[in-house]
């Protein structure tokens, strides 16, 4: 079930981060098959970050002589290194802040935007004061939240802070709802990351993106590390 | 629970729109052009959210159970979380908007869609003095359509 | 393919169509064409054109109740379409079955053979020596399938080039392809 793309979009409607994933279904899926009878029970063969394919691989001489190496074992380790191997895959065949001021990136927020705002209005009760309707046409009330939308190609995950940040994620249709990991996201990287590192604006000038090292890793690490990601 | 339904036309325009009182419908009632609006946006957002397609999504469709009927790459759902949207397409390019209860599942929907499609054939379409995407008043399509919603809301 | 229409065809025929008399059908749609004649003082030209446009008005309605019944969704191609008008659309409405012919190469083009037609069961045209000449009696068919297919964005020509009413040996219904409607086809589909 993969994750196609990753978006955060500011209160001003800037959009201050983007990552594309790639999908490691058409290209890769079939490498790993094809290389797979050879790794398989390779003792030396164990989950590396930092692994690369290509050198790392062993001889097919070398797996035939160790294939009797207990099974159990190796289908475990085998099956978290394919994993690893393919999580630095889908990290590696995409890209990190490219999208931000495309068309891609204006119109899924437009998108979310307009469906954002049914959501709200049409769960917005009569104003009976001025200073009601002020309150309830205000941007960001909170009468209803938009959680996620989806075509049969894909499924857009929705979540928005009260201070109107915004986290969207593009995944496969199938997918459960996601809407917790953004929230575990705001909390768990973004809060430390960005809010509390004194380096980080608070308000992003327009182009301005979020390129913070330990902020795209642990996103990375984060969805390479949701089950559904892999299989 | 089925909330409130929609049909727009192929151009965007609305062609029929009705809230059903339903106990606890979180759906609070709106001025008339509020109505035109979420209809040609929701037309609107549906052609765009065809075109936001991943490169890497577009052929999933052929694995999902569809309605077999004509709305492969536009948007289908909306979930929110108080109510939920369904929305398909007929190949003629009618589209039928059914907002519902989060409870409601794909399945649900194609059934009701379904009845909806066949009443607005019958009661719409057959009527001699319908005109083509013109605004839909006949009171025996709304007749037949409340006793879908009541079918189902029970 | 060819069978799978067929038996789909069958299907909705015997499940889910209302049957109607067809003595009343003929007969109704005879007085019909028969006022008209007489209303425009057999200017059959013209009983032509208001029978098609009669047809015109049915078929942009009928599409929809064909598409619900039917749930078939956009042809890939028009032999397709030839298919499923034939197998599918004729049986429906009309049960009969006629025969797809005459394809022009380029795959635009084709007849169906009517060799039956529930519309024209107890009919002479009248012996004017006008009528076998000019009027088409069953051209409100054409403006069914013209509207029809209007409507699924597949703008096409629909005559009668021949019929047994006539004297003609065939009856034959001409289908051409003049255009997709590509702006048209509502957005979701490729």
């Amino acid at each position: 079930m993969p994750i196609y793309s990753f978006w955060i979009y500011d209160r001003h409607c800037n959009c201050i981060f983007s990552r594309e994933y790639g999908t490691g279904i058409h290209e890769s899926s079939t490498v790993i098959l094809k290389s797979t009878p050879k790794r398989k029970g390779s003792a030396q063969f164990t989950p590396n970050p930092s692994y690369e394919s290509t050198s790392s691989l062993p001889t097919s001489s070398h797996s035939t002589q160790n294939s009797s190496i207990s099974t159990g074992r190796g289908q475990k380790l085998l099956s978290s290194a394919l994993n690893t191997h393919k999580a630095q895959d889908i990290i590696q065949k995409g890209t990190v802040n490219t999208q931000n001021n495309n068309n891609t990136s204006k119109l899924l927020f437009g998108t979310l935007f307009s469906l954002r705002k049914i959501a709200v209005s049409l769960c917005t009760p009569q104003a009976e004061t001025q200073q009601e309707e002020e309150f309830n046409t205000s941007n960001l009330n909170n009468f209803n939240t938009l959680q996620s939308f989806h075509t049969l190609n894909y499924k857009c995950h929705y979540y928005e802070t009260m201070n109107g940040l915004r986290f969207v994620v593009v995944t496969h249709p199938a997918a459960r709802n996601l809407q917790s990991s953004l929230i575990e996201i705001y909390h768990s990287i973004y809060l430390p990351t960005i809010v509390r590192n004194p380096l980080a604006p608070v308000e992003y000038r327009a182009d301005e993106v979020i390129s913070n090292d330990r902020f795209v890793h642990a996103i990375d690490e984060y969805w390479t590390s949701l089950e559904e990601t892999l299989t | 629970m089925l909330y409130s339904i929609y049909i727009t036309s192929r151009s965007g325009s609305l062609l029929y729109q009705k809230d059903f009182k339903t106990v606890n419908s979180p759906i609070t009632k709106q001025r008339s052009n509020d109505y035109l609006v979420i209809a040609s946006t929701l037309h609107g957002v549906h052609a765009i959210a065809s075109k936001l397609t991943p490169p890497d999504a577009v052929h999933n469709y052929q694995k999902a159970k569809t309605l077999a009927n004509s709305n492969r790459t536009g948007l289908r759902e909306i979930s929110t979380s108080r109510f939920k949207i369904f929305m398909n397409q007929t190949v003629t390019g009618i589209k039928i908007i059914v907002f519902a209860s989060p409870d409601m599942d794909e399945a649900r929907f194609a059934a009701i869609y379904d009845k909806i499609y066949e009443h607005y054939c019958n009661y719409v379409l057959k009527n001699p003095f319908y005109q083509l995407d013109m605004p839909i008043r006949c009171q025996l399509f709304d007749t037949h359509l409340n006793s879908v919603v009541a079918g189902c809301n029970v | 393919m060819s069978k799978q229409i067929k038996q789909l065809g069958d299907d909705v025929w015997k499940t889910k169509v209302e049957k109607v008399n067809s003595e009343l059908f003929t007969l109704t749609y005879g007085s019909i064409v028969a006022q008209l004649c007489r209303d425009f003082n057999n200017n059959y030209e013209e009983v032509n054109a208001q029978t098609y446009k009669m047809g015109y008005n049915i078929g942009v309605r009928l599409i929809d109740e064909f598409l619900q019944k039917t749930q078939l969704s956009r042809c890939s191609s028009f032999r397709d379409t030839a298919e499923i008008v034939s197998k599918v659309g004729f049986k429906m409405f009309l049960n009969i079955v006629p025969n797809i012919t005459n394809w022009t190469s380029d795959m635009t083009t084709f007849s169906l053979i009517l060799t039956e037609n529930p519309l024209a069961d107890f009919v002479e045209l009248p012996d004017d020596g006008k009528a076998v000449k000019e009027l088409w009696y069953s051209n409100i068919l054409c403006g069914v399938l013209r509207g029809a297919l209007e409507m699924v964005q597949l703008d096409c020509e629909v005559g009668f080039i021949s019929d047994v009413l006539r004297g003609d040996e065939t009856t034959e219904l001409r289908v051409r392809l003049v255009q997709v409607l590509k702006d048209e086809i509502p957005a979701g589909e490729e």
